[in-house]
């Protein structure tokens, strides 16, 4: 191929072959996205076992309740002193409620994913279905931010100056609530993404793949978040 | 064949879309842009008094800077465009891949495998450039005891930054550029399996080296690369850049990761089995492979550590619940896998070219993957070693001490297979392989030193000094860089179409072999006298062995910038090349120089491997 001057025509692959080199593209990803969860998981574990200074669950401090820094000095200037708190573990059922509107979520899409497979007509039900999962997902955004501010967070008094705190346990449900949620964004994204690029009409029955990608995407959050609810419902108290 | 896509093809005025109006300087733009921005949002809506405020400020200012250089090259607009279902037509695809651009596709999101190969080749060498001024910077400061060229927090700055600016700079130093430009063609393939991303890689490695340079400027962090905590949640804003870089690093190499090992695997042209593919093309999937498993690590490890500065977790902060030796265990889940991920393509890359100037077929091809597995395999399981003194699990001594013994058989073998390919070749001694014989000096030494450092008993008395840090140069530069640098002469004909100056390269390379074993040996000395490493000053004890070495690094510097000189006069005006000028069967030199758009007209069909020199 000398003749660089000429045109450039179109290499179009067979839409199989592009399925194919995605879905090893998607797969390795959530390979990576694995390991980013096993971390945090290892995080999770590690810290509860070697429970430094018993503070798995328990801080010296002042519990912070939306006071400022000022407040809480003040607080100790008034002759106050810090305390031991006992944390308690986040609700377990609110965690379940969470994993619960995440699966449905996913599994709107995915039933969404089989109807526009299954004819032509199903893609204004996957319209529909993708549309539905987006809204279950931004409810599950909500209620992970909800669940956040359960944290219990502290202030501390150390070098002359106030400090905010989180026991270990609470930082580690701080992370993984914000991993939750950065998935979450990512699938809202997709699966509103898709009901778009649907009803437009680039995904269609004959063009269902990428929707198979996202279910694959999907389904591994949907996994993830039921073994880190079991991990931390289960695996809490040291 | 010496036209250019430039000279000769017709004016192409469609597609394009937003990204016609989008390269480096919107990029920067955008970058500085968004960055005052979310600076400006962060002091007016974040609480002045709160803990970790300008951590806070300083990170939000860091994402600024990424997502506005990545918007204002044009990153985002695919994501956009997939949203609203406008994908991309054809006219598109040509303007991404840089069609009829000329010069300008350098400084654009240009999907061209070609071209994000170049400018990898550019980002390394801002990289390794850089990090060799700090290490100039570093080796004067230790050039007599006491000496104060840059003060202490200085000093610790130029430290950790040069550490990572290595680091990162070798990450991507041959991974980058060949894994990038060659790659492809070597498997028959017209592009990278997903081209947009390949740019995306490029550009979100581009919007890091501005933070890592930044965090120098605001205070740096003087912890050294490691980043150990406590030290890290004491340091200065600094740091909080230098943790926003090496998570937009991670997100770059991940992506870059998927890229490579999809390419091979699903793109390979006919013919191209496993069993046909070039050394070069396994020891990058593997290495793209063992980044995947190993990067997470540093961004979660990154990440924890923002949190404690930035919210107040307490995942590495002794009083608050945490512990440093987590810290260690995830940054070491990482550490020692990255340096295979460093290694394997530069071995790779001097494999062909042993194979290629030794007139020979490659040694064993099947054991070296072999090799290449067992080396990926073990490094995931040798990380404690690096925390032999840290107290941790000291039961776990013995079995870590014995699976990174274990790592030097792979190693060795691989080293074997190069030696049994070379061995009664018909050897051309051109620049490419002088190279790789600098290689051959320099690895013994330091894989060997490495595996006195695996013996709990030597590392109690060895760790902290002087004498590990010339081991892991000897790794680093002794072998990654030579085998970078022997890639870079070995292809650099393919890319320019020139060759790279044989005198000025081997002028570069005697100074950069002398100087590395006179820097090495005698920090390996310094070292074995007790001095400790991330010193600033030190003991009239050392006097000599520091002085030597900081000559050697003076002859480090000046054979870079010799190598430098001859890159820019051979890319200029150097002797041409032709499309084959090594004669080498691998299919990038069976396709024209400059390479077309596309690669091939016709793809090829494959029938043999790529080393049957000496076969009829």
């Amino acid at each position: 191929m000398s003749d660089l001057h000429v045109e450039v025509a179109a290499h179009h692959e067979a839409p199989e072959i592009v399925d194919h080199r995605q879905r090893l593209g998607i797969w390795l990803f959530i390979g990576g996205d694995v390991v980013t969860t096993g971390a945090l998981i290892f995080t999770y574990l590690y810290l509860r076992a070697v429970n430094t200074n018993g503070s798995w669950m328990s801080v010296v401090g002042l519990p912070a309740n939306g006071r400022s820094a000022s407040t809480l000095q003040g607080i100790l200037d008034d002759g106050g002193s810090m305390i031991k708190n006992i944390e308690t573990p986040l609700s377990a059922g609110f965690a379940w409620l969470l994993v619960a509107v995440l699966v449905a979520s996913v599994g709107l899409y995915w039933l969404g994913e089989v109807r526009l497979r299954s004819s032509a007509s199903g893609r204004s039900a996957f319209i529909a279905l993708s549309v539905l999962a987006g809204i279950g997902l931004i409810a599950y955004i909500v209620l992970s931010i909800v669940q956040l501010r359960q944290v219990p967070q502290y202030w501390r008094a150390e070098n002359d100056s106030m400090l905010f705190i989180y026991s270990t346990y609470g930082s580690c449900m701080l992370a993984l609530g914000v991993s939750a949620i950065i998935h979450a964004i990512i699938l809202a994204f997709l699966s509103f993404g898709s009901a778009t690029r649907a009803a437009v009409g680039v995904l269609s029955h004959e063009k269902w793949y990428q929707a198979r990608l996202i279910r694959y995407f999907s389904v591994w959050v949907a996994l993830a978040s039921v073994v880190l609810t079991l991990v931390v419902t289960t695996l809490n108290v040291n | 064949m010496t036209s250019t896509l430039t000279s000769h093809a017709p004016a192409h005025t469609s597609g394009g879309g937003a990204l016609r109006r989008l390269n480096f300087v919107t990029a920067l733009i955008g970058g500085v842009l968004f960055g005052v921005l979310a600076w400006w949002l962060a002091h007016t809506f974040l609480d002045a008094g709160g803990a970790g405020y300008s951590d806070q400020v300083t990170v939000l200012t860091g994402c600024g800077w990424v997502v506005g250089f990545l918007l204002g090259i044009g990153a985002l607009t695919g994501p956009g465009k997939w949203f609203t279902g406008r994908d991309q037509t054809h006219a598109d695809e040509m303007y991404l891949a840089g069609k009829d651009l000329g010069r300008k596709r350098y400084f654009q999101y240009t999907t061209d495998h070609k071209v994000v190969g170049v400018q990898y080749i550019f980002a390394t060498m801002a990289l390794l450039g850089t990090g060799g001024i700090l290490a100039m910077g570093i080796r004067t400061n230790l050039l007599t005891p006491g000496n104060h060229f840059v003060n202490q927090q200085v000093y610790n700055g130029f430290l950790g930054v040069h550490g990572m600016l290595m680091i990162l700079g070798l990450i991507v130093a041959v991974a980058g550029p060949w894994a990038n430009f060659v790659l492809p063609i070597q498997v028959g393939a017209r592009d990278m399996a997903f081209p947009r991303l390949n740019a995306l890689s490029l550009w979100t490695l581009v919007a890091a080296i501005p933070l890592l340079l930044g965090s120098l400027a605001i205070g740096a962090m003087d912890m050294g690369w490691v980043t150990q905590a406590p030290i890290a949640n004491q340091a200065g804003i600094g740091f909080d850049l230098f943790a926003m870089s090496i998570i937009t690093f991670t997100i770059s190499t991940t992506v870059a990761g998927v890229n490579t090992i999809c390419t091979v695997l699903t793109m390979r042209t006919k013919g191209m089995t496993m069993e046909r593919l070039p050394i070069f093309a396994w020891a990058s999937i593997f290495a793209a492979g063992l980044g995947l498993y190993a990067f997470p690590f540093f961004l979660v490890v990154m990440s924890l550590n923002l949190a404690d500065r930035m919210v107040g977790t307490s995942f590495f902060v002794a009083s608050g619940g945490g512990t440093g030796w987590l810290q260690e265990n995830l940054f070491w889940l990482m550490g020692h896998p990255e340096v295979y991920v460093i290694l394997l393509p530069a071995v790779g890359a001097m494999l062909e070219i042993a194979s290629v100037f030794s007139r020979k077929p490659l040694f064993s091809y099947r054991t070296v993957i072999g090799g290449m597995a067992g080396l990926c395999g073990l490094s995931a399981l040798v990380w404690a070693h690096h925390m032999f003194t840290t107290g941790w699990a000291p039961t776990l001594g013995g079995p870590f001490m014995l699976t990174t013994e274990l790592i030097s058989i792979p190693t060795g073998v691989i080293f074997l297979v190069m030696l049994g390919t070379i061995w009664r070749g018909n050897i051309w001694m051109r620049l490419p392989m002088v190279w790789v014989f600098g290689f051959i000096a320099n690895f013994i030494v330091g894989g060997i030193t490495g595996i006195y450092l695996s013996d709990i008993p030597v590392d109690n008395q060895m760790h902290g000094t002087m004498f590990v840090v010339a081991h892991f140069h000897y790794v680093f530069v002794g072998s990654v860089l030579f085998g970078a640098i022997a890639a870079l002469c070995y292809w650099f004909p393919k890319v320019t179409g020139r060759y790279l100056d044989e005198k000025m390269g081997r002028i570069s390379f005697w100074l950069v072999f002398i100087g590395t074993h006179v820097t090495f040996l005698a920090m390996f000395v310094s070292g074995m006298r007790g001095m400790p490493r991330r010193y600033s000053s030190y003991s009239m004890l050392f006097e000599h062995t520091n002085f030597v070495s900081t000559i050697g690094a003076y002859m480090i510097m000046a054979g870079m910038l010799v190598l430098l000189g001859a890159f820019i006069v051979s890319w200029r005006s150097g002797e041409p090349s032709g499309p084959n000028p090594w004669n080498a069967k691998s299919l990038e030199w069976m396709v024209p120089t400059p390479v077309p758009l596309e690669n091939f007209e016709v793809l090829p069909v494959i029938t043999s491997d790529p080393y049957t020199y000496g076969e009829a």
